[in-house]
């Protein structure tokens, strides 16, 4: 092998895999060539030991030297190969020189990148020219060859062949089709982008026939993207100046004339920028190019054409940019850092790794290659910290600066579409004609500039002004459709969905939020059913739709709450189609499991889990996800201490409410024993009144101007449902007592229960004071309570009842300890008999004011046997037996010990108790929050209760022993009374 | 006469499949001394969506580099085999993943079914290489290139240090062609 070559061998040693094609044809053919040019005496003349200054005069020898046209191809091809090797070998070693020397690693990263691409492109231009001098068919009419992607890219070369459209290509293609083989075997493969989007045949394009593509909506706006970055190769520059003047000058903004090209451009743009700013993350690799390089291709075009910037070179655009638009230096400069950095890893790793997009950063092969790129960009392990860590983070710091520098630039980006866009100017002015057709029309045009225009921020914005006319002007406008005609809009509607799913379901969800029904209900309705239909034809849709559920679950959540379930079953269907992409396959699992959520869930259920969604749309992805959901709950909780402002401290807390009931439902949806759910209420109504209750103190100790009474003189206790640990219950009984008559001690805990009750609202809770209508307020003083129940009123036993079942969630031991001396002991205890004797009383008086209720009906509360008797029946026994115990109210057990004589009564009560209580968690977390039972609707409670494992219909079997245990309890209490 | 033979690689963007047509067109145009060529295209959704990558052989001239009569088509998934099943010939070779892919269309093929992607990944640890057994595959059957040809082609186009695995995914692949080929 000649002595250059050997050189050569040992200098591109360092190179990786991609190398090797262009040593294999070295190998093959370069003693072909040095002989070749020995033979002409011109082996002095050529560069074969190291890059040429001027590469077109080498290749002139080197092309004189071929013997036939054959052979002069493989020479040119292999001379290609030496240069192209000698450029990135001395790319490579210049840059460590400079790494070396220079402290500003991004000023050297931008030496490499420009002379890299000034080199390379130069040299193929000039090896692409030569070639096409050989393999030129004469018969080839005129054309103009030219790149269309990024000039320094090695990896391929993007090319348009646009002719005049009117003569015989087949020469020009069969001369592109020969340039394109010598271009596979020697240097870059030509891929023939134009061409193949636009769907021509052979490798030609006529202006026309582009011109009327792109007019056709099968085109992408990145051909639009590309074909600014056209630069001519070889042929007719009359051409490129048609396909400037003819083709991509109408994407420009002008000042005077029509800019709706250029605004459904930008918009296009836009959607995609989004689409990679959205973009999950992968954990196992890194891709330069999509996750980082595309999205500021795509921004600094849209600027490029606002702007009238005819540059091409991105690095000169930058520069241009700062220029002119000196307010946006910032981001801009921050961008174009980003866009070096990430320019300079990705050519990096072709030269040394592959020329692969995607470069794995997991497992040991891929440990050495990142290895070998961190050297080669100047990083080194210091201490602890390994440079391809260190490599790493500040790869991943380029895409956050990149993100964050394209989301206030596409702020800039948008703001120009409002003030020129001719659709934007129309899409926020106020509605005339029928809206509903009018939008569904432009919407179709939109759509026909370029295939993905996704970008309706400003759309959407006017739907969602308040008081605004665009939403009744949308629902007036599509009500008052021939039925026919209303189809149709609703189906283009439906397809434009498919499309642009996000601004599609922002607008639906707009006018479904009218939940009254009504014509925007109904609209919603009929085209969130069209869209359904749709989606269950195009898996596309549902990979885009996954995608938008992945980023806006709140989003998609208020989507789901609109839909039946019908609806809801048939997006289920929909969206169970293959998806190879891990990112987006997780987030159409996590999708599916939401609308499963929404399938069993109860309105009740869902009121919380839209609440939750909105303030904090990423727990939708962890609805089955126990331990996350206690965590983020118990982080909220956290935050609520640590916060400094009040206001958010209560909302937090209030998410703190909020996740964890979500929780203790899933958790009862997913079958789990009502044992469960019944601690987990409890402990959740106890510290969120607790810490309410601190909140509230604090904020009423803050503003009050006289005497604040001691916290453990306050205390509050839950009754009812809520205090026997009965879970789901929608309301709360409270009995709010503090211990004091001086009036400013009262007042001062008037305040802080009003506050609190004012966030126990916003929980959807209806807090009901059980003294108030006799004190006239929400707090009691101990002696209001004594002096009320020393007097002879009959009525009371209801408030003896709640204060004889409460539990403690606020206060001391001492509070407690005075109610009962004060209250319980001698007003119930020292009472029983008389108490006892009203509350049978009061449970015959029920029994024969009860009315049977409909067959497959029952009231599981009110009726004979049901929970209302049970609980009056152990307050009679409480009494008697004087058992209180507010921290564990509900002692089933304890009773039967004291009173063993009854103790399988009470026993048997329990059991009911219970078997009650499961159901009516079940019921009201699957079906509705009543306690009326329908036979009809209890099919999913049966399953949760496990009554699927059985002969017969589980629905049917479970209402019999719903029927029959009642009946039983009903038993219990007869013959408890008849005892007393 | 010359011959002219087209193979289309299709499936879910991510999958390799660009740059397995790339080391097809190379294995042909570079150590076969032929002439190829190779496209590619992406669905809308430039992540995701039914991809294509084409590639014609040619000892020949090919001045048609549009692929329309398909002598040999892989799918890797259900949805690319329904997009591109119709413009493979009569007398052609189906390969499909039959994990991903259920339903078959009627037609005069000769199917070829293998799950590429647990083979990748249960036999080799790397669900990544699936593309190259696929490969091996497809070189084994068709008979479009040499071997030695494809083999140098996939190592000048992977990354250093993973010549090993390729290398073993490409021969698992041209076995499982083999086994094909003698089941006919």
């Amino acid at each position: 092998m000649h002595a250059a070559f050997q050189r050569l061998f040992a200098r591109v040693r360092p190179l990786g895999n991609p190398a090797r094609k262009h040593l294999w044809a070295v190998e093959r053919w370069g003693e072909t060539l040095v002989g070749r040019l020995e033979a002409a005496g011109t082996l002095a003349d050529v560069h074969l030991d190291r890059t040429a200054p001027v590469p077109a005069e080498d290749f002139d020898v080197v092309a004189a030297a071929g013997r036939d046209p054959e052979e002069r191809l493989a020479l040119l091809g292999t001379f290609y190969c030496v240069q192209h090797l000698h450029q990135n070998a001395r790319a490579l070693e210049q840059l460590a020189i400079d790494l070396a020397e220079d402290p500003d690693r991004l000023r050297s990263y931008a030496s490499f990148r420009d002379r890299a691409e000034e080199q390379f492109s130069l040299l193929i231009t000039t090896y692409i020219r030569q070639v096409l001098r050989v393999v030129r068919h004469p018969d080839a009419g005129p054309f103009a060859l030219l790149s269309v992607g990024t000039r320094g890219h090695q990896d391929d070369v993007d090319i348009a062949v646009i002719d005049s459209g009117d003569g015989d290509r087949s020469a020009i293609d069969g001369t592109m089709a020969r340039l394109a083989a010598q271009c596979l075997r020697f240097a870059s493969p030509l891929d023939n982008y134009l061409a193949h989007e636009v769907g021509a045949p052979g490798f030609c394009v006529g202006i026309e026939e582009l011109a009327a593509a792109l007019r056709s909506g099968r085109l992408d706006c990145v051909v639009v993207t590309e074909l600014l970055r056209a630069e001519l190769l070889d042929g007719e520059p009359e051409i490129h100046r048609r396909l400037r003047d003819e083709v991509t000058a109408e994407y420009f903004f002008r000042q005077r004339g029509d800019n709706l090209r250029h605004e459904l451009y930008l918009r296009g743009l836009l959607g995609e920028t989004r689409s990679f700013l959205l973009r999950p993350p992968a954990r196992d690799r890194v891709n330069p190019k999509d996750e980082g390089l595309r999205l500021i291709l795509g921004l600094t075009t849209a600027f490029q054409v606002i702007e009238g910037l005819g540059t091409s070179a991105r690095g000169e655009l930058f520069d241009d940019l700062i220029a002119w638009r000196p307010e946006l230096a910032r981001p801009l400069a921050r961008l174009k850092r980003a866009w070096i950095f990430l320019e300079t890893f990705r050519l990096a790793t072709h030269l040394l790794i592959s020329q692969e997009e995607d470069l794995a950063v997991e497992g040991p092969e891929a440990e050495e290659s990142l290895r070998v790129l961190a050297g080669a960009l100047g990083y080194r392990d210091r201490g602890p910290v390994r440079a391809v860590s260190h490599l790493l983070v500040h790869y991943h710091e380029a895409l956050e600066a990149a993100g964050l520098a394209a989301n206030l630039l596409m702020t800039e980006v948008a703001r120009h579409l409002r003030d020129h866009g001719p659709f934007s100017r129309w899409a926020t002015s106020a509605p005339k004609g029928n809206l509903a057709v009018e939008l569904a029309r432009k919407l179709t045009e939109a759509s026909l500039a370029f295939r993905g225009v996704r970008f309706y921020d400003d759309l959407i914005e006017a739907f969602s002004a308040p008081g605004g006319p665009h939403l009744d002007a949308f629902a007036r406008g599509f009500a008052g459709l021939p039925e026919d005609e209303r189809r149709g809009i609703a189906a283009t509607y439906a397809d434009w969905g498919c499309d642009a799913p996000y601004a599609f379901l922002s607008i639906l969800t707009l006018l479904a939020a009218r939940r009254v029904a009504g014509p925007s209900f109904e609209a919603a309705r009929e085209i969130a059913d069209r869209f359904l239909a749709r989606l269950s034809r195009l898996p596309e849709a549902v990979r885009a739709l996954s995608r938008v559920f992945r980023y806006y679950p709140a989003l998609v959540n208020r989507f789901l709450l609109g839909l039946d379930p019908a609806g809801l079953e048939g997006l289920l269907a929909a969206t169970e189609v293959p998806i190879g992409d891990p990112e987006v396959a997780l987030a159409r699992d996590r999708l599916q499991a939401a609308i499963r959520v929404h399938l069993k869930s109860s309105p009740y259920i869902l009121r919380v889990l839209g609440r939750v969604t909105e303030r904090h749309p990423a727990t939708v992805d962890a609805l089955s996800d126990d331990a996350t959901l206690r965590t983020v709950a118990l982080g909220r909780l956290a935050a609520s201490e640590r916060h400094p402002s009040a206001e958010e401290q209560r909302g937090l807390l209030g998410d703190f409410y909020d996740i964890e009931f979500l929780r203790i439902a899933m958790g009862t949806l997913r079958g789990e024993p009502d044992r469960r759910a019944r601690e987990g209420f409890s402990d959740l109504t106890t510290n969120y009144l607790d810490r309410l209750f601190d909140f509230c103190f604090r904020e009423a100790d803050r503003d009050a101007r006289g005497r604040v009474p001691p916290r453990d003189r306050i205390g509050i206790f839950l009754a009812g449902g809520n205090a026997r640990r009965r879970p789901y219950d929608e309301d709360y009984d409270v009995v709010a007592l503090v211990d004091s008559d001086a009036p400013e001690d009262v007042l001062f805990a008037e305040r802080v229960v009003m506050r609190m009750n004012r966030q126990i609202a916003r929980r959807g809770i209806v807090a009901q004071y059980r003294l108030a209508e006799h004190v006239g307020r929400f707090v009691a003083t101990l002696d209001e309570v004594a002096a009320l129940l020393a007097g002879d009123r009959g009525d009371l036993f209801v408030d003896r009842c709640q204060l004889l079942g409460a539990r403690r969630v606020v206060g001391s031991h001492g509070i407690e300890d005075l109610l009962c001396r004060r209250v319980i002991e001698p007003f119930l205890f020292d009472d029983a008999a008389s108490f006892a004797e009203r509350v049978a009383r009061e449970i015959g008086e029920r029994r024969r004011a009860h009315r049977p209720m409909p067959d497959g009906l029952v009231h599981l509360k009110e009726a004979p046997g049901g929970l209302r008797e049970i609980d009056l029946s152990l307050a009679i026994a409480k009494a008697r037996l004087r058992i209180w115990d507010p921290s564990r109210p509900d002692r089933v057990a304890e009773i039967g010990r004291i009173d063993p004589a009854r103790a399988p009564l009470y026993e048997g009560l329990g059991e009911v108790y219970d078997f009650l209580v499961a159901l009516r968690s079940a019921y009201r977390v699957t079906v509705v929050a009543s306690d009326e039972i329908e036979r009809s609707r209890l099919d999913a409670p049966a399953r949760i209760l496990g009554y699927e494992n059985g002969t017969g219909d589980a629905a049917h079997r479970l209402f019999e022993d719903l029927e029959r245990r009642m009946a039983a309890a009903a038993a219990f209490v007869d013959e408890l009374l008849s005892g007393a | 006469m010359s011959f002219r033979y087209e193979i289309r690689l299709s499936g879910e963007g991510g999958q390799g499949l660009v740059l397995a047509g790339k080391i097809l067109a190379e294995a042909a145009a570079i150590y076969d001394d032929h002439n190829a060529t190779q496209s590619q295209s992406y669905g809308p959704e430039a992540r995701g969506g039914a991809s294509k990558s084409d590639v014609i052989i040619s000892d020949g001239e090919i001045d048609y580099p549009k692929a329309e009569h398909i002598d040999l088509l892989l799918a890797l998934t259900q949805e690319a085999l329904d997009k591109y099943v119709s413009d493979l010939q009569p007398g052609g070779t189906l390969v499909v993943d039959s994990d991903a892919v259920e339903r078959l269309p009627e037609g005069k093929w000769r199917v070829v079914r293998h799950p590429f992607v647990r083979t990748a990944r249960e036999q080799l640890g790397k669900a990544v290489v699936a593309n190259i057994v696929a490969l091996g595959l497809i070189v084994r059957l068709s008979r479009a290139v040499n071997e030695d040809s494809a083999e140098q082609a996939i190592l000048a186009r992977v990354p250093k240090g993973t010549e090993d695995l390729n290398r073993r995914a490409y021969r698992l692949g041209l076995d499982l062609g083999g086994e094909a080929a003698a089941a006919r």
